[in-house]
């Protein structure tokens, strides 16, 4: 069975890949902070600005079309905010839409050369609230899980599909989503067992081993005042 | 020889009034191998995960001397290793070294300490260099052995198995009983593969509804066919 994975590209190698994930969330919501901040008429910083992100998107090694599907995905909303703005005019319309589609590129660059796992040490590093960070650990590592189980469930259906008889469906999907809730009920059940066995006590520690490279340093450094450059003297 | 565990007249339900335990008693001294054999529902996974104090407290059952308590779980959670049935259960973390890591942490180990114990075991299991793996691609055969390790880690004094090769291919079934002879803890083994129970136990324990049928050394029980077709297991 196939899966998407928001992280799919991350195994990948690259400088960008390789960069320390607290680094990389820095310069990265540093980054869209700048693009925020500039106004919508200061069009030689928006070239700049596209262009640093081709540059970066060139060296993570990522197919572009990941980008461009990532992009068509959130479209809708972005379009729902830009509509929502047609009233204050094109300057400002132009520059949301330009805005959102910069900050979607890089927030994709930033999910897709982290692992996952990275991303939520950094996460918890930063002192995010734990409740989420483990929220998103267990949404990770089940999801699939359970992705698994519906499409074996899926299969069930079809080979109990017996032809028009719509009511019967109805009663048979009731069923299924009903075993399904009731599966993972269970299961959480089984989870929180495991987890005692193994000295739970209302508290999930990971260990980060994350370190901080010269390469790192040099990076953030220079990204910063590239950044700095750009959004004060040009 | 000291008794590892001690089970006195126990009983139990589920919160729907059946009983699932009916008066069980057991004595397993240490460094003995036991196999608890019975079909699908007779209590095994009941009567194993009661041995963790997954249920509370628990007066029938003493570990080491130590009765079941509140006060107690930790010291006894801390000497019995409970490996379970299905390890998507148990590996509730992304990565596989942060899942070896969270028993460790709750112990209260040093993080050079579980580094090193991390490698270790996953080094016992024959997956050296592990550690960096998603838990959730792994094949079935890994997990499990990826799951044993995060019970071996914890350096527990019994371990207690829940149908360990269930769901195993033949070769893999056979790597992993080779493994466990390599363990000499004192073990309880929960399961119905004749195979495995013959070639590592030294006490066999049928249990069926809820109920102690009989206990002897494998070649007693095995030698007698009628009671083994009386208990569905051939
Ligand atoms: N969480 C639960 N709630 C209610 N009944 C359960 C629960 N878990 C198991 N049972 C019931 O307890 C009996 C024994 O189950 P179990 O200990 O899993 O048997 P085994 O592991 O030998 O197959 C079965 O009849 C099962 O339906
Ligand atoms: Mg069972």
């Amino acid at each position: 069975m196939e899966h998407l994975y928001i992280d799919k590209y991350s195994h990948l190698h690259s400088f960008i890949h390789r960069l320390d994930p607290r680094v990389k969330f820095i310069a990265f919501l540093g980054f869209i902070f700048t693009i925020l901040s500039t106004l919508p008429a200061e069009n030689t910083k928006f070239i700049i600005y596209f262009s640093i992100i081709v540059i970066l998107i060139i060296i993570s090694r990522i197919p572009v079309k990941h980008f461009i599907k990532n992009f068509f995905i959130l479209l809708p909303f972005i379009l729902l905010i830009v509509l929502s703005a047609t009233f204050y005019g094109s300057n400002v319309l132009k520059g949301i839409f330009i805005k959102s589609v910069f900050s979607i590129l890089i927030l994709t660059l930033l999910s897709s050369t982290t692992k996952f796992h990275y991303l939520i040490k950094a996460l918890e590093k930063f002192k995010f609230p734990k409740i989420l960070t483990i929220n998103m650990i267990f949404m990770y590592r089940y999801i699939f899980v359970f992705i698994d189980e519906k499409m074996r469930k899926e299969r069930a259906i079809k080979l109990k599909y017996f032809g028009k008889r719509n009511f019967l469906q109805f009663k048979i999907l009731g069923n299924i989503i009903g075993s399904m809730f009731i599966g993972a009920y269970e299961r959480s059940e089984r989870i929180y067992s495991a987890m005692c066995s193994r000295l739970f006590s209302g508290q999930i520690n990971t260990i980060e081993q994350l370190k901080i490279k010269n390469s790192d340093i040099i990076f953030l450094i220079s990204f910063i005042a590239i950044l700095l450059v750009v959004r004060i003297f040009i | 020889m000291r008794k590892a565990v001690e089970i006195k007249n126990l009983s139990f339900s589920y919160s729907d009034g059946k009983k699932v335990l009916d008066d069980f008693s057991l004595d397993i001294h240490e460094g003995e191998t036991v196999g608890i054999i019975g079909p699908n529902g007779a209590g095994k996974t009941t009567l194993l995960l009661h041995l963790s104090g997954v249920f509370g407290k628990d007066l029938a059952i003493k570990i080491f001397d130590i009765p079941i308590k509140k006060e107690n779980l930790f010291e006894i959670r801390k000497k019995i290793g409970l490996l379970f049935q299905n390890p998507d259960d148990q590996l509730f973390m992304i990565t596989v070294f942060d899942d070896i890591a969270f028993g460790l942490l709750n112990l209260g180990l040093s993080k050079e300490e579980i580094v090193h114990r991390a490698e270790k075991y996953l080094e016992a299991v024959s997956l050296p260099g592990y550690g960096d793996r998603i838990s959730h691609h792994l094949s079935y055969g890994e997990k499990k052995r990826v799951a044993l390790a995060s019970v071996l880690a914890m350096e527990p004094e019994i371990l207690v198995l829940d149908e360990p090769t269930a769901n195993l291919d033949p070769t893999t079934c056979r790597e992993f009983v080779d493994l466990l002879k390599n363990f000499n803890h004192t073990k309880i083994i929960a399961g119905h593969n004749m195979y495995v129970i013959r070639e590592i136990c030294d006490k066999v324990v049928i249990l069926n509804k809820g109920k102690k049928i009989i206990e002897g050394t494998p070649k007693e029980i095995f030698d007698n066919e009628p009671l083994l077709l009386q208990n569905r297991l051939i």
